[in-house]
């Protein structure tokens, strides 16, 4: 179970600078990653174009890319924070429509767990910015994926809620491969086994900086000294490409 | 019914401006009533011939309403075989594009060669003349993809061309309610004309035979008449929009 990436490079168009350059990235066995880098260096870009090598699905992707991506990995997913459920279904309707019925046990859960079940019957429209990125998120959970790139996906969650849905995707998801995509850098850092730092070079970022996270668990908490001193190094290398992290 | 009494209150206001603005150039620079009626006469011109003439009027709406409905369906069909990706869909979007940019009422006297002046020909001029439009709406609504809900659909495999098309409508149902609204203002216009042109009922024939008589209160009374249908027809339109859309939302 991997995914390779090797001198990967991207530019939206022929004549434009790229996005990003020379990114090397392995994702080695099932766990949860992430991919940190301040607004704009190219995190979406990157997690599009993994997902768009799959049967030529259509993501927007006509740019200019360079490298290589390789996996073995049949099924790459990609949820987002934009997204929206349609509007002529209940939530709950169009969640049992396209969660396989064997995930059906588990959408009741998750439903449960992730503070939905009282909204559940109304409209996607009714919720409110958090609920709706909850909602997205489940759908995509319970899908048949191998890998799943969440891109923002808890934005506008509380923290505490951010955190109960972060454990429990590690816990119930531990054979799969999630990319988490996010700006909050203590999540990213204590929950992450690896972090992939897109950093912000003269605007063009160049090449991937890896960090190894504290892979946090409902039942092995690190401690602040050791989340702040990561946290310290993780930021250096979004806003520097310092690689002393 | 407080969107068909606030269009009818609209047209009321531009309606009395028009008149009020009439007379007042009557008056003010001494026209005369072969000119420009008085009120005395134009009230009696609708005393005389009002009920006829709301006959009329509703023959011609009648007629606009199943030209309308006829465009609606024709349109929504062409436009979802356009939506196509297929060399069928390309060859469908490139015709309406090029077809809309010719004038329908330049057509109509062919129309009216080959099938006569009767309901027929009127049917099909209000029909083609709300047509375009219609169809350029919906081929636009069904090719712009509303990536925020499809992507899921996209990214699971689920998408297939029924379900694009709903998501699509559904999104743009707003948009959607204006172009109905705005193209039963086109039909009404394409039965009148076709009814000017050569036909041998509904109100534009009436306005026809009072334009040979040189009769300014029949036309009058005639445009009296046309702006009560639309504003009608169209609040129709609006409060099933209205309907509909609410059933939708709320399940």
């Amino acid at each position: 179970m991997y995914l390779r990436c090797e001198d990967l490079s991207y530019a939206y168009s022929s004549d434009s600078p790229p996005v990003f350059r020379g990114v090397n990235l392995l994702l080695n066995g099932p766990g949860f990653y992430a991919l940190f880098g301040l607004s704009g260096v190219g995190k979406s870009t990157l997690a599009r174009l993994l997902t768009n090598r799959y049967g030529g699905r259509d993501a927007g992707m006509d740019g200019a890319m360079s490298g290589k991506i390789q996996t073995d990995l049949q099924t790459i997913l990609y949820a987002h924070d934009s997204e929206r459920l349609p509007g002529w279904v209940s939530i709950e309707r169009h969640l049992y429509g396209v969660v396989p019925s064997k995930n059906h046990g588990l959408l009741k859960q998750l439903i449960r767990e992730y503070g939905m079940k009282d909204v559940v019957h109304q409209r996607f429209s009714s919720l409110s910015m958090g609920q709706k990125n909850r909602v997205n998120l489940i759908r995509y959970l319970l899908q048949d994926w191998d890998m799943l790139i969440t891109d923002e996906v808890l934005a506008n969650v509380d923290e505490p809620t951010r955190y109960t849905i972060l454990s429990s995707i590690k816990t119930l998801f531990p054979n799969r491969i999630v990319l988490y995509i996010s700006h909050n850098a203590i999540e990213v850092v204590r929950f992450s086994k690896g972090i992939f730092v897109l950093p912000q070079t003269f605007r063009v970022s160049a090449g991937l900086i890896q960090i190894q996270g504290l892979d946090q668990l409902p039942d092995a908490i690190p401690d602040e000294q050791t989340v702040q001193t990561r946290l310290y190094g993780l930021l250096k290398a979004a806003g520097t490409g310092a690689e002393a992290a | 019914m407080n969107g068909l009494l606030g269009r009818l209150f609209q047209f009321s206001a531009i309606y009395g401006c028009f008149v009020g603005l009439l007379w007042l150039a009557k008056y003010g620079m001494g026209f005369s009533d072969y000119l420009i009626p008085s009120p005395a006469e134009f009230l009696h011109v609708i005393r005389e011939d009002g009920p006829d003439y709301v006959i009329y009027s509703l023959n011609t709406l009648g007629v606009a309403v199943y030209g309308h409905i006829i465009a609606i369906l024709l349109a929504s069909l062409i436009a979802v075989i356009g939506s196509l990706k297929s060399t069928m869909g390309v060859v469908t979007r490139v015709a309406a594009y090029n077809l809309q940019a010719y004038p329908i009422v330049a057509v109509s006297p062919i129309i009216f060669i080959f099938l006569g002046d009767g309901l027929a020909s009127r049917l099909l001029i209000a029909s083609l003349i709300c047509y375009f439009p219609l169809l350029l709406s919906l081929l636009g609504i069904f090719s712009q993809p509303v990536e925020d809900v499809e992507h899921f659909f996209v990214e699971t495999g689920r998408i297939n061309h029924r379900l694009r098309l709903a998501i699509r409508l559904f999104e743009n149902l707003d948009k959607l309610l204006t172009v109905l609204t705005g193209t039963a203002t086109l039909a009404m216009v394409g039965t009148i004309v076709a009814e000017f042109l050569a036909a041998t009922a509904g109100i534009g024939h009436a306005i026809k035979i009072a334009l040979y008589q040189d009769n300014l209160a029949r036309i009058l009374l005639a445009l009296m008449l046309i702006g009560i249908c639309s504003s009608f027809y169209l609040a129709v339109i609006e409060m099933l929009g209205r309907i509909f859309s609410r059933v939708l939302q709320k399940g």
